[in-house]
């Protein structure tokens, strides 16, 4: 004779499992009056899981923001760093631009039209300039790694 | 009953922020939907028993729609409704709620209890020889209890109690129907019973709102 022993977790997770896809195969105004019936609160249930879903709702969007925010502040941070790597003095400024357009002509481009011709541009573009081509990482091998804050 | 997962969707396909965010707020707008889907949290957190650790069904719900917001749980639109994902989710959540408790329960030993001196002296760790996922004989117990109330509950009621018996074995409601020899609608009839009766017990063990 075989002593077959129960495996009652398993047993309870099937049963329960098929009776949760029976309430999904129930029309949701059917269930609502069969547990109506049966004495239970639907409406304040139902509006206590809408107030619970709409929290967590409300948390994850919040998230998404700090997220989002966290991501902005790295970034900003990084650029402030980066700012530094750029010489002071605006006559270095232009030698490095100088410098960098020569063994790079490819990032002329960066430039506007009307900005092409180097000797036009003034001291603020060029170090936005700098700045930008920073941002692309095109300095960064021309920059040791210690330069950067 | 068979579950099948979304297979997964190529990224062009893949439900956007605002349609997920839409979806859901269809489910927020219809209580009797909401409702239908707590009832069948309700049900999931049944049956994996104590490892459900204190967690109730919104809280099961919750954490579906949270994933699903987050993106760790992907909506695949095109073979299933929000309802039918969220549903998909809530099981492999509750799934892997009871595996992690279950896998937990080991380290509740000492040491000096699970380990084994050798004849030659070294000693062995027999949980670490053999580690199972078999839950501990507590929860066994409450598993048990909670089948045989349900199940005494039609020990007159021979049609639910066949029901039962075919879902135990693993049937679907299709291969029960035919086992049984009944129509969708008697099977839905007996399932109704049956769920009703679930339901009231849950009710009365406090489970199902707090």
């Amino acid at each position: 004779m075989t002593n077959r022993s129960r495996d009652y977790e398993r047993e309870l997770s099937v049963v329960m499992t098929a009776i949760a896809e029976s309430v999904a195969q129930t029309p949701a105004d059917v269930l609502w009056v069969e547990c109506q019936e049966d004495g239970i609160d639907t409406e304040a249930i139902a509006r206590r899981t809408k107030t619970i879903l709409a929290e967590a709702v409300k948390r994850q969007s919040q998230q998404k923001l700090r997220q989002a925010r966290s991501e902005y502040e790295t970034h900003v941070a990084a650029m402030q760093r980066r700012v530094y790597s750029i010489p002071e003095s605006i006559q270095k400024q232009r030698e490095l631009l100088a410098s960098v357009f020569s063994m790079k002509p490819e990032l002329r481009g960066v430039l506007t039209a009307a900005a092409r011709d180097f000797q036009q541009l003034t001291d603020n573009d060029v170090e936005l300039t700098l700045k930008q081509l920073q941002e692309l990482g095109a300095l960064d091998d021309l920059f040791p790694k210690d330069n950067h804050r | 009953m068979e579950f099948t997962p979304p297979t997964r969707i190529p990224a062009a396909r893949r439900p956007t922020e605002t349609n997920v965010s839409s979806a859901i707020q269809f489910l927020f707008d219809n209580l009797s939907e909401l409702h239908r889907l707590r009832d069948c949290a309700r049900f999931l957190l049944e049956g994996i028993g104590r490892a459900a650790e204190g967690h109730d069904p919104d809280d099961l719900l919750s954490e579906a729609v949270t994933r699903t917001l987050e993106g760790t749980r992907t909506w695949n639109q095109t073979s299933v409704d929000i309802f039918g994902h969220l549903l998909g989710v809530m099981k492999s959540i509750s799934s892997h709620w009871a595996e992690s408790v279950s896998k937990r329960g080991a380290s509740t030993y000492t040491e000096s209890e699970v380990t084994r001196v050798l004849s030659d002296g070294k000693s062995v760790n027999e949980l670490e020889q053999h580690k199972s996922s078999r839950p501990g004989p507590d929860r066994v117990l409450e598993a048990g209890q909670q089948l045989l109330l349900l199940e005494n509950a039609f020990k007159e009621d021979r049609e639910v109690t066949e029901l039962i018996e075919a879902l135990k074995a693993e049937f679907t409601g299709p291969e029960i129907r035919t086992l049984l020899g009944i129509s969708p609608t008697e099977y839905e009839t007996r399932m109704k019973r049956l769920r009703r009766k679930a339901r009231t017990l849950s009710e009365g063990r406090g489970g199902g709102h707090d």
